[in-house]
């Protein structure tokens, strides 16, 4: 019946075809140099005949969260997969994360429940493969066999439909079947390395092997299985970058000469490499055929690289906020940008090019920007719990929170119905828990959903091991959640170097703005200066309070200093458009504002000062339009309304009245909520 | 020279003789009109045969068969 409902709406497009491509780390600073040389000429033909952009990523950058809210259009306290690893069913230890972990539908299950076929491979956060309309070969067909499993086959949880898994397993490439050829033009001087001291072409080799399975699993399926979506993950620019980004050009400090000779050209030659894969791709669809390529999030490849050993132990600060995304199709613009693209969008613009509605419940937008005509997508409350017979979801059975199993089956312990795994077993299950938890309030900061960290943190800091980002994490949502006097008691109870340390002036910082005192306020964030704080966030506060302090010189040195540290930075730049504003360079304004809202469409002050730059200028629709975007964000409803209801007055008189009827029973609440609050018995009577 | 190794640190062992960095495909490719990947008009390099996914991989095994 839901099946039907889809398919008898005139805006389905059951003949679509999309080709989802997704590059792991990929970023435009690695990319460009490239391009401009012709090195990339696949990416260049795709570039051309589309649009190019950032992709803004989440927090943190974890690449299964990511690609599961990429598949999504959800955050992680949605879709629930909030780490690398996560307990085994049976609590004997822990595993790669499931897709049984999963709360909501991927794309894949959309798609499937209205009729439509998706082959999707290697995927993050796949496995068991799901039954869906189409065929899946997850991340796990890349793992190599267990003891006692034949070398060569795959298991059929990898694969859907199973019988497809002896195929499959003949598309894996093994390390040993490559040649010294191969590994030549990203390793040239390979002959001078004694590889009995330096495994790392070993490394290379084993990352190629498995990016060139990927390779030829999706060469066969988009040939051999039909398709509507064709979504193909690959996951080789982050693994070689993790291990080869250190030795790119320029040399960095602690990388010896000869390393930097012997290995200079690895990441140059895995992205030509990830081009010439991607040119083969692309032999296989016709014009008709939508091409999306996108990244989760960049990969620091010049001066900012953390220092090589600091790169080791914390792998994500390597990775940028900002990815790549690149589309192209008949529906879409042509040579253009995109602006303000998240990882959150690329769901609901898929379902928007084949014509479906988007979920209410998602956190991302459609691209509505890249078509070449305007489009309306439906909406509908929610795609969960609709059509779920044929959407190719596991069971209800199969389907568990891993933290609320493992839990499970330690209460099975505790009666004595079976046997305790060791106490290493336990500990390491508590930890992998404990890191998906603080990933998930990770996932939660800055969020609308922020106040659900809060229960979380305290969970965190009741525990045995509180760490101190857990209570000073707290603190911080305190401090949003306008809970000052418990925040200041967190961070005044920390023990005297703590209060010195950067992070802990910044927060005191946060809570003197929230105070409403700026010079307070600048005092902290001055201390964090002096114990060594050159983030490109202190910039931004120290900004923040010289715009309050009115103090408008110092504040534009600050936001430029940041930008120097930090160029694709949003908060800079809209203190700058700030700035400019209250410097009367209205122009100036629009340009710096029009740069933030670039790199991250939601910004709802940005849009605000756009509109108020653009309304300087005199050009009052194109304010109109920023205006209108900064209240459908949330932003001051009550100025907006009265400054559209002005600009309105000359061309839209209906609009304007509108407009001016909020403010009017805005006004008249607020006075109706005084009148009764005034009658109440104060609480000390 | 063996075009398939029986270990995986054979590979990179292999490579040893056979080093010619002019040999190298990216060394061919740095203009944009030369068309890389599967359909290149001379043979094309093991590693664009590896790009090119199942394709590739048949001709790699035809070309192992050969060189036997």
């Amino acid at each position: 019946m839901y099946f039907d409902l889809i398919h008898n709406q005139s805006w389905f497009k059951p003949g679509k075809k999309i080709l989802l491509i997704g590059w792991d780390a990929a970023d435009w600073e690695m990319i460009d140099p490239l391009l401009q040389n012709g090195q990339m000429p696949a990416l260049a033909q795709l570039i051309q005949g589309g649009l190019r952009g950032n992709l803004a990523t989440l927090q943190p950058v974890l690449s299964p969260m990511l690609w599961t809210s990429i598949a999504t259009g959800k955050r992680a306290d949605k879709h629930g997969i909030c780490g690398f690893t996560e307990p085994l069913a049976d609590a004997s230890g822990i595993g790669p994360v499931r897709s049984t972990s999963r709360k909501c539908k991927a794309i894949w299950n959309i798609l499937g429940q209205s009729g439509l076929k998706s082959n999707i491979v290697g995927w993050f956060a796949t496995n068991p493969a799901e039954p869906i309309n189409g065929v899946m070969i997850t991340d796990q067909f890349l793992r190599p066999p267990l003891k006692g499993e034949a070398p060569g086959t795959v298991s059929t949880e990898a694969v859907h439909p199973p019988a497809l898994a002896t195929a499959a397993a003949a598309l894996r490439v093994t390390t040993e079947s490559l040649m010294a050829g191969d590994l030549l033009p990203f390793i040239p001087r390979l002959a001078g390395i004694d590889l009995k001291t330096d495994d790392r072409p070993l490394k290379l080799a084993r990352r190629l092997a498995r990016v060139a399975s990927i390779q030829a699993a999706a060469t066969a399926l988009i040939q051999s299985e039909p398709w509507n979506l064709m979504g193909v993950y690959y996951d080789a620019i982050d693994q070689f970058g993790h291990e080869f980004m250190p030795y790119h050009p320029p040399r960095m400090n602690g990388v010896g000469e000869r390393d930097f000779d012997l290995y200079q050209e690895v990441m140059r030659g895995c992205y030509r490499f990830h081009d010439m894969m991607l040119h083969a791709l692309l032999q296989y669809v016709d014009a008709g055929t939508t091409v999306i390529l996108i990244s989760d999030h960049g990969y620091e490849c010049g001066r900012r690289r953390p220092p090589l050993e600091q790169s080791k132990q914390d792998p994500e600060g390597c990775h940028r906020p900002f990815g790549i995304v690149c589309l192209k199709g008949l529906d879409l613009k042509k040579n253009d940008r995109l602006y303000g693209a998240s990882i959150l969008d690329v769901t609901p613009t898929i379902l928007t090019l084949f014509g479906l509605p988007i979920g209410s419940d998602m956190d991302g937008r459609p691209w509505l920007e890249a078509f070449k005509k305007p489009v309306k997508p439906e909406r509908i409350f929610s795609w969960e719990g609709v059509g779920n017979d044929q959407a190719g979801l596991h069971t209800e059975n199969s389907r568990q929170d891993p933290a609320e199993a493992a839990q499970a089956v330690e209460q099975l312990v505790e009666l004595g119905y079976i046997a305790a795994p060791g106490e290493d077993v336990r500990q390491t299950i508590r930890n992998t828990i404990r890191c998906n938890k603080t990933n998930l309030i990770r996932a939660l900061l800055g969020t609308p959903q922020e106040a659900k960290a809060i229960p979380l943190l305290k969970e965190l800091t009741a525990e045995n091991n509180v760490t101190e980002w857990s209570v000073l994490t707290l603190a911080s949502c305190q401090i949003r959640f306008g809970k000052l006097a418990e925040a200041r008691a967190i961070l005044e109870a920390s023990a005297p170097a703590t209060q010195q340390s950067s992070q802990v002036q910044l927060l005191f910082a946060d809570l003197a703005f929230a105070e409403k005192n700026p010079g307070v306020a600048l005092n902290h964030l001055q201390a964090a200066e002096r114990a060594g704080a050159g983030h490109p966030l202190l910039f931004n506060q120290l900004g923040r309070a010289y715009l309050q302090l009115e103090r408008w010189d110092d504040a534009r040195d600050v936001f430029q200093k940041s930008l120097e540290v930090e160029p694709e930075n949003p908060a800079a730049l809209d203190g700058l458009a700030r700035v400019h504003l209250e410097c009367g360079e209205p122009e100036n304004a629009v340009e710096k504002a029009l740069q933030a809202v670039g790199l991250i469409h939601f910004f709802p002050e940005a849009h605000f000062r756009l509109g108020t730059g653009l309304e300087r200028l005199g050009k009052n629709r194109e304010a109109i339009m920023a205006y209108e975007t900064a209240l459908g964000m949330g932003y001051q409803p009550d100025l907006l309304h009265c400054r559209l209801a002005e600009l309105y007055h000359p061309i839209n008189p209906q609009k304007a009245a509108s407009h001016e009827k909020v403010v009017i029973n805005s006004r008249k609440r607020r006075i109706y909520r005084a009148d009764i609050k005034s009658r109440l018995p104060s609480s000390g009577k | 020279m063996r075009m398939e190794m029986k270990s995986e640190t054979s590979v990179v062992q292999m490579a040893r003789p056979t080093l010619d960095a002019q040999s190298c495909l990216f060394a061919h490719t740095s203009d944009p009109g030369v068309t890389i990947g599967v359909v290149t008009a001379g043979e094309p390099s093991s590693l664009a045969l590896l790009a090119a996914g199942v394709a590739g991989m048949a001709a790699r095994r035809a070309r192992r068969e050969r060189s036997k």
